[in-house]
C-alpha cells in the first residue's frame, strides 16, 4: 500500500519535524545555561543511575506507587521493540526483529509488557481517583490525564494490532498469549480476514499515532523526566550533602535573582521534575501551612524559565523571579531540612536553589526578615547569634574549670561549644552533661572559650554567604593557631560546618559528633559501666544536620540503647525525619502559633508513647521542648508533656551516681 | 546639599552585665570580654533617616562624622557600607569622655573645617551616658535651630526640614529653616542592610582622619559634673521559677502564686 | 533671687501627678540652697494648673500662660523657661524627666551654660557647695556618681527613684506672678498635636502593668495582654520591639526611651528584657517574666519567672484569675 506507506512516512516526519522543534525550544535555555562540573567521576555517577533507575530505589519507598512506575518504565523500554517494528516495518521488513525474535520471544514480551503496561495505567488511574494523596496536591492534573491516555493508547493499539494480525493469518499466535485472546474475542465479534487487514492497519495507526503524539506532548509535560531523568541523576551533587557551594564575593550580582543565572544542571532540575509530589509530602514548611512546597517551587521556576524564553528578548523583562515567580516568604519558610532532596527521585535540588535566592535577598536587596537579620547582625556584632542573652561564653562552666586552650597550645579533643549550647540556658545542660561524661572517660580536652564565633552556619543557611565567610576565616585562624586531633560538638549545624565546609578556607579537621564520641568511648570501654534498663522508652528525633546530611544514625542509637533505652521510632525518622522547624535560621524567625513546625513534629514524637523525647541538637533541643508542651496541651490538656533531652543528660543519668555531683 | 551624621561608638548595650568590668582611675566603663563596640542604635537611625533622604533627592551628599577615641575601623565603616559617602573620624585621648562638651565643641569644629552641613542629624542619646545633651550643645555652637525625636524626616521644597516628632501620646509636625539639626528615635526604624558589593567596596575606602589639634576647637563653655564613682548595681532579686507540666499549668500556678503572696488585688482594688 | 524653682508640667489642664516628686527633691535640697522653692508653669489655659499649684506648699509660683504655648512646642517652652530663669535666677532648675520637660531641661541647661544632671536617683549638697548625684548609665548596668561644681544646676531627677511629697499644705495658698511671654525669635515651627487616645489608665499611673514584647510576634495578643490588666485593674504596655514594630502606640513603651514605671506589679510577657527595657521597669516591686528563653536577661531580674510559650501561659493565667474573680 503506498499510498499508506507514504502517509505514514509523511505523518512520522512532520511529528517528528514538531516534535524537534519543541525539543529545540527547551534545549536553547538549557544550552544558554553555564555547565556545572559535574561530568566526572564516571563509575558512582553510573552506579548511582543504575541503582535508581533499574533498582527504582527511591521510588519503591512508596510500595504502590513505585511498583506501578516500575511496570510502566520497564513496559515502556520493552514497547521499543514494537515502535521499531511500526515504524520500520514499512521501509524494511528487517525491522520486524525476526532475525532476532521478532515473532516468538519479542512477541510474547510486547504481549506481556503491554499488558503490565495497561495494569500499570489502571493502578495510577485508581491512585489518581480514588486514593488520590495529597502529594499531588497543586500538580498538573490534566497533564496527568492525558499522559495517561496516550501510554494506554500505546497499549492498546499494539495489542489490537498484534489481534488482528493473528486474525489474518500470522503464525506468532502462540508467542502471543494476550493478543490471541483479544483474536478470539475479535473473530468472535465476526472479524474476519480483509476487515483483520484493515483493523491491523487501524490499530497500528493508533499505536503509531499514540506515540508520535507522545513524542510532540513531551517537551513541556512532566512527562519529560524520560529524556531528562537520566542524564539529571548522571549529573546529582556528589558533594559532600552539607557542603554549599562558595560563591565569589566580588562577583557582580549574587545569587539568584533572574532565572537566567540558574546552572544547566538546575535548569536540567526544572525539566526532570514529574510533580510527583514527594517533596511536597516530607516538607516540614508545607506541612505547617508555611507558602513553600517544593515541588510548586521548581514547578514555578520551570513555568517562569518559559515565560522568560517566550518572552524572547532573554533579558528578564518579564515578572521578576522573586517576588512574581517566587514569593519571598516562600524562599524564608524553608527550614533547609533536605528531606525534599532526600525523597526526590530524580535528585532534584531544591535546598540550593532556595539558599541561592536568600543569597540575593541578603546580599543583594538587604531584604531579610526581622528574627533572621536580628540573628544575623548579632553574628556580625558580637559573633553569636543569641542578642540579648545574659550569659557571656564562659558563662556555663564558670564552677567547671575547664581549660581554655591558648593559640599554641595542644589538647586531644577540641570540645567546640557552640553558641547556644553556651549562651542558652536550657542547652548549657546538654554540654555540661558532656563535660561530666569527657571527664570520666578520661578524655584530654579543652575549649576555645571567648575566642570561639559562631561558624557561621545561620549566616550561610540565610543567604548572607559574606558574614558566614568572614566567621569561617576568623575561626579557621583561631583553630589552626592551636593543635588537637579532633574537634567534638554538640551542635550539628557546627559539625556540619567544621567538618563540610571550613575546607574551603583552609580548615581540614577530624570533627565528631558528641553521640559519635559518646557512642566510641562506649565501645572501646573508656566509659565505665552503666546501670542499664534505667532509661526507659525512648523515641529518638534525628537532627537534620546529623542524619540526612552527615548520615549519622547510629551512633545515636548506639549510645541510648547502651543508656539502657528501648527505642521507640518514630513514623518519619532516620532520612525519612520530620525537621523541628529550627534549621536555615528558623530557630531565630517569628513563627505564628499556628504555622510551627515543632507542634507537628512533637505530635509525631507523642503517637510513639514514649515518655522521653531524645535528641542531639541544642536547636531541636529547644524548638522541641516548646512545641512538646503544645501538643500536649492540644491533645489532652498538658497531662502528660513529654520529657525532651539531649542523649549527653540521658548517658549521664545512667552512669554510677546518676546525675549526682552535677551540678546544674 | 550636605547631610552630616553624627555617630557614636559605644559599648554594646547588649554586652552581658556580668562582663562589665570599671576602670576607677579612668571612671570608665569597660568590657571585660572580645565584644566590639557597636554604632550607638539611634545614631544609626540616623542615618537610615539621611539614606531616605537621599532616596527622594540625589543631590545629598552624607558624611557620617564621629568623634572619640580607638575607633574601631570596621565597625564605623559600616556606615559606608550602607550608603554613606564619607567617614571622617576625629580620635583624640580627650574625646573618650563622658562629657559632652569637648565632644560637641569637636563636632562643631569638624563640622566648620569641611564647610558647614546644611543638616545635621543625631540620634536622640547616646546608650552608654544617656545625656541627651550634645545635640544640643552642637546646634548652639553652631547656632542651628533643632528639632528633636524625629521618627519621620523630610525635606521640603522651600528648604526646610519637616519632622514628626514623637509625643508620649501621638505625634506632632515641626519643622524649621535649613541649616539646622535634627534628632532621630527609634520608632524612625532600624539602619537597612547594606549589600556584598557596597560592603566590599566600603572595605576598600579609608575614612578620613583629622587630628583633634587640626581642628580649631573653641573652648568648652562649661564642662559636664564630674563622674566620681563607678558602681554595678545590685538587683538583690533572685528569681523564682513557676514549675508546671506544661505552659497552661505554669499559667494557673502563677496565678495562684501571685495571688498568696499578695501581689496581685483582683478587680482593680486600690488602683490610683 | 529664687532658691530652687521647680518645672511643672502640665497634662490635660492639670498638674502631672509625677510633680510631687520634683517637690520631694527640692524640700530634700532646699535645706542648703538657700532662697525658697518657686515653681514655673508655662503653657496655655492654665487656670486650673494655676490654682492646684498655688496650694502645693511652694514658697512663689510663676506662670507664662500664652496661646503661643499651647502644644508642647520644645523651643517655644524652653523659651519661657529662660525667661523666667532669667527674671528670677535661681541656683537649681528641677525638670520632670518627660519629653517636654528633658528637652526643656536640656535648652536652658546649654542656653544659660549650667550643669544639667539627668536622671538622677539620690542628691545630696558637698560641703564645697557642689552637687553630687547617683544616676544610672549605661542603660542601668552601671551606677554613676557624679559630682556638679558651684551650679546653677539643672536636675532631673528619675521617674519614681524618689517618693511623692504628701506635705499638707492645704492651707498655704501663694499668689501666682503672671509673667508675658517675650520669646526671641523662635527658629522652629510646630503644628497641633496628633493625639492618640490611650485604652485604659497610663502606664505610668497603674499600679499593675502587664507588657508584651517581640515575643507576641503580633499585634493581636495584646487582646489577650488587655483581657489581663482588665481583670487586675492595670494599664498594657509594651517594649521598644513591639512599638518600633508599629503593634501598639508609643504611649505603652516601658524603658529608656519610653516611660519609666514603678508600679507594684510589673507583668512582662514575651519580653526578653534588652537592658535599655529593664531600666523602665527594675524599680517594679513585684516583676514577674514570661519568656520563652530561660537564658532571657529579664529573669535576671524577675521575681517570678515562667519559662515557657507565652501562647500557652498566658490564656491559662487569665482563666484562673477570672476564675478567682468571679
Amino acid at each position: 500500500m503506498p499510498i499508506e506507506m507514504s502517509l505514514r512516512f509523511a505523518v512520522v516526519s512532520a511529528a517528528l519535524v514538531v516534535a524537534g522543534l519543541r525539543f529545540g525550544r527547551l534545549a536553547r535555555p538549557l544550552l544558554a545555561a553555564p555547565a556545572e562540573p559535574r561530568l566526572k567521576p564516571f563509575a558512582p555517577r553510573a552506579w548511582g543511575v543504575l541503582v535508581n533507575i533499574l533498582g527504582h530505589v527511591r521510588l519503591l519507598r512508596k510500595p504502590y506507587a513505585g511498583l506501578l512506575h516500575m511496570m510502566m518504565f520497564f513496559g515502556f523500554l520493552f514497547l521499543l521493540t514494537a515502535v521499531v517494528q511500526t515504524f520500520g516495518a514499512g521501509v524494511s521488513p528487517l525491522f520486524a526483529l525476526a532475525m532476532i525474535g521478532g515473532s516468538t520471544w519479542i512477541a510474547l514480551g510486547q504481549d506481556i509488557f503491554a499488558t503490565l503496561l495497561l495494569v500499570a495505567v489502571a493502578m495510577a488511574a485508581f491512585q489518581r481517583l480514588v486514593l488520590v494523596p495529597s502529594r499531588f496536591e497543586g500538580s498538573n492534573k490534566a497533564d496527568a490525564g492525558i499522559i495517561l491516555g496516550l501510554v494506554a493508547a500505546v497499549a492498546i493499539g499494539l495489542l489490537l494490532q498484534n489481534a488482528c494480525y493473528l486474525v489474518g493469518g500470522d503464525p506468532s499466535a502462540a508467542w502471543r498469549p494476550v493478543s490471541s485472546i483479544l483474536a478470539t474475542l475479535l473473530r468472535w465479534l465476526g472479524m474476519t480476514g480483509p476487515a483483520a487487514k484493515v483493523g491491523a492497519t487501524a490499530f497500528a495507526w493508533l499505536h503509531m499515532l499514540a506515540i508520535l503524539v507522545f513524542l510532540i506532548y513531551i517537551p513541556g509535560s512532566k512527562h519529560l523526566h524520560v529524556f531528562v531523568g537520566i542524564p539529571n541523576l548522571y549529573l546529582r551533587d556528589l558533594q559532600p550533602a552539607g557542603r554549599l557551594t562558595t560563591p565569589d564575593l566580588e562577583q557582580p550580582a549574587l545569587g539568584l535573582s533572574k532565572i537566567s543565572q540558574l546552572g544547566r544542571k538546575q535548569v536540567l532540575d526544572l525539566y526532570a521534575c514529574t510533580e510527583c509530589g514527594r517533596c511536597q509530602e516530607m516538607c516540614p514548611a508545607y506541612a505547617s501551612g508555611k507558602p513553600l512546597s517544593p515541588k510548586l517551587l521548581i514547578m514555578n521556576l520551570r513555568d517562569h524559565l518559559w515565560e522568560q524564553r517566550d518572552g524572547g528578548n532573554g533579558d528578564d523583562t518579564g515578572g521578576a523571579l522573586i517576588g512574581n515567580a517566587i514569593r519571598e516568604e516562600t524562599i524564608w519558610s524553608c527550614t533547609t531540612c533536605r528531606a525534599c532532596m532526600e525523597a526526590c527521585p530524580l535528585f532534584i535540588e531544591h535546598v540550593p536553589k532556595i539558599i541561592d535566592m536568600r543569597r540575593y535577598l541578603a546580599m543583594e536587596a538587604g531584604s531579610v526578615p526581622d528574627g533572621i537579620s536580628g540573628a544575623t547582625l548579632s553574628i556580625e556584632q558580637r559573633g553569636h547569634p543569641w542578642a540579648g542573652t545574659r550569659f557571656s561564653r564562659l558563662d556555663w562552666c564558670r564552677d567547671l574549670d575547664i581549660r581554655v586552650l591558648k593559640p599554641g597550645e595542644a589538647t586531644d579533643t577540641l570540645l567546640w561549644v557552640g553558641c547556644t549550647a553556651a549562651l542558652d540556658a536550657r542547652a548549657q545542660k546538654v554540654v555540661r552533661s558532656l563535660v561530666r561524661l569527657l571527664r570520666a572517660a578520661k578524655v584530654d580536652f579543652a575549649i576555645l572559650g571567648d575566642d570561639e564565633k559562631c561558624t557561621g552556619d545561620v549566616a550561610r543557611r540565610t543567604g548572607n554567604d559574606y558574614l558566614f565567610q568572614m566567621q569561617a576565616a576568623a575561626n579557621v585562624e583561631t583553630l589552626n593557631a592551636r593543635t588537637f586531633r579532633q574537634i567534638v560538638s554538640v551542635c550539628p549545624h557546627c559539625v556540619n560546618t567544621l567538618k563540610n565546609e571550613y575546607s574551603d578556607f583552609g580548615g581540614t579537621y577530624q570533627v565528631a559528633h558528641h553521640t559519635q564520641l559518646l557512642a566510641e568511648l562506649m565501645e572501646t570501654g573508656r566509659l565505665p559501666q552503666l546501670q542499664k534498663s534505667e532509661a526507659g522508652t525512648i523515641t529518638f528525633h534525628d537532627p537534620c544536620y546529623l542524619g540526612r546530611y552527615n548520615g549519622e544514625f547510629a551512633a545515636p542509637r548506639a549510645v541510648l540503647s547502651a543508656a539502657g533505652a528501648t527505642l521507640a521510632e518514630m513514623k518519619r525518622t532516620r532520612g525519612q525525619s520530620f525537621c523541628c522547624g529550627g534549621g536555615g535560621g528558623r530557630s531565630f524567625a517569628i513563627e505564628p502559633p499556628d504555622q510551627r513546625v515543632n507542634i507537628i513534629r512533637a505530635r509525631q514524637a507523642r503517637e510513639t508513647g514514649a515518655p522521653v523525647l531524645a535528641t542531639a541538637c541544642p536547636f531541636c533541643l529547644l524548638m522541641l521542648e516548646d512545641g512538646c508542651k503544645a501538643a500536649a496541651r492540644q491533645e489532652d490538656g498538658g497531662v502528660q508533656t513529654q520529657q525532651v533531652r539531649d542523649i549527653a543528660e540521658i548517658l549521664v543519668e545512667s552512669m554510677p551516681g546518676g546525675g549526682a555531683g552535677v551540678v546544674w | 546639599m550636605r547631610v552630616v551624621v553624627c555617630l557614636k561608638q559605644v559599648i554594646d548595650p547588649l554586652t552581658p552585665a556580668s562582663t562589665l568590668t570599671l576602670d576607677q582611675n579612668d571612671k570608665k566603663i569597660r568590657v571585660g570580654i572580645v565584644a566590639p563596640p557597636v554604632i550607638n542604635g539611634f545614631d544609626e537611625q540616623g542615618l537610615e533617616a539621611a539614606l531616605r533622604l537621599r532616596e527622594k533627592r540625589k543631590d545629598i551628599e552624607i558624611v557620617c562624622l564621629a568623634v572619640g577615641e580607638r575607633f574601631n575601623s570596621d565597625v564605623m565603616k559600616r556606615s559606608l557600607a550602607v550608603g554613606a559617602d564619607q567617614l571622617i573620624l576625629v580620635q583624640d585621648a580627650s574625646l573618650d569622655t563622658w562629657d559632652p562638651y569637648p565632644i560637641a565643641s569637636a563636632l562643631a569644629a569638624a563640622i566648620r573645617q569641611i564647610g558647614g552641613a546644611d543638616l545635621i542629624i543625631c540620634g536622640r542619646q547616646g546608650s552608654d551616658w544617656d545625656n541627651a545633651l550634645t545635640p544640643y550643645i552642637l546646634a548652639d555652637l553652631l547656632a542651628l535651630p533643632l528639632l528633636s525625636l524625629a521618627k519621620r524626616v523630610e525635606l521640603n521644597e522651600g528648604n526646610r526640614v519637616e519632622i514628626e516628632r514623637v509625643l508620649a501620646d501621638g505625634s506632632m509636625m515641626m519643622n524649621a529653616p535649613l541649616p539646622a539639626l535634627v534628632t532621630v528615635t527609634s520608632e524612625l526604624g532600624a539602619l537597612r542592610m547594606p549589600s556584598v558589593s557596597a560592603r566590599l567596596s566600603a572595605a576598600r575606602k579609608q575614612p578620613r582622619q583629622i587630628a583633634l589639634a587640626d581642628l580649631e576647637v573653641s573652648a568648652a563653655p562649661v564642662r559636664a559634673p564630674e563622674v566620681i564613682d563607678l558602681a554595678i548595681p545590685v538587683t538583690g532579686r533572685s528569681c523564682t521559677f513557676i514549675e508546671a507540666a506544661d505552659g497552661p499549668g505554669a499559667g494557673a500556678r502563677l496565678a495562684e502564686t501571685l495571688l498568696q503572696a499578695g501581689a496581685i488585688r483582683l478587680g482593680g482594688e486600690g488602683q490610683s | 533671687m529664687t532658691g530652687i524653682l521647680i518645672v511643672a508640667e502640665v497634662d490635660a489642664g492639670e498638674l502631672r501627678p509625677d510633680f510631687r516628686e520634683l517637690m520631694t527633691v527640692a524640700r530634700a535640697m532646699s535645706a542648703t540652697v538657700p532662697g525658697g522653692i518657686a515653681i514655673a508653669l508655662v503653657g496655655a489655659k492654665l487656670e486650673a494648673a494655676t490654682r492646684q499649684a498655688a496650694r502645693i506648699g511652694a514658697d512663689s509660683l510663676h506662670v507664662i500662660d500664652d496661646h503661643r504655648l499651647a502644644d508642647p512646642w520644645p523651643e517655644a517652652h524652653a523659651a519661657a523657661l529662660i525667661q523666667l530663669c532669667g527674671e528670677l535666677s535661681p541656683k537649681m532648675v528641677i525638670a520632670p524627666r518627660t519629653i517636654l520637660g528633658a528637652e526643656m531641661a536640656a535648652r536652658l541647661a546649654v542656653h544659660c551654660r549650667w550643669q544639667l544632671v539627668q536622671d538622677v536617683t539620690q542628691i545630696e549638697a558637698t560641703p564645697d557647695g557642689g552637687l553630687k548625684c547617683l544616676r544610672p548609665v549605661s542603660g542601668g548596668a552601671v551606677a554613676a556618681t557624679v559630682r556638679a561644681g558651684a551650679g546653677p544646676w539643672v536636675v532631673v531627677p528619675r521617674p519614681r527613684a524618689f517618693t511623692p511629697d504628701e506635705t499638707d499644705t492645704g492651707s498655704v495658698v501663694v499668689a501666682p506672678v503672671r509673667h508675658a511671654f517675650e520669646p526671641p525669635v523662635l527658629a522652629t515651627v510646630c503644628e497641633a498635636p496628633k493625639r492618640i487616645a490611650v485604652e485604659g489608665i497610663g502606664i505610668d499611673r497603674a499600679q499593675t502593668v502587664i507588657a508584651g514584647g517581640g515575643g507576641l510576634g503580633g499585634p493581636g495578643p495584646f487582646g489577650l495582654l488587655r483581657e489581663i490588666a482588665d481583670l487586675l485593674g492595670g494599664a498594657v504596655g509594651a517594649s521598644r520591639v513591639a512599638v518600633d514594630s508599629g503593634w501598639v502606640q508609643a504611649s505603652l513603651q516601658v524603658g529608656l526611651t519610653g516611660k519609666t514605671i514603678a508600679p507594684d506589679l510589673y507583668i512582662a510577657v514575651g519580653i526578653s528584657g534588652a537592658i535599655q527595657h529593664l531600666i523602665g521597669c527594675s524599680s517594679a516591686q513585684v516583676i514577674v517574666a514570661i519568656n520563652s528563653d530561660a537564658s532571657a536577661p529579664i529573669f535576671g531580674i524577675a521575681n517570678y519567672g515562667v519559662v515557657g510559650d507565652w501562647n500557652e501561659v498566658m490564656p491559662a493565667f487569665r482563666d484562673a484569675l477570672a476564675g478567682h474573680a468571679s
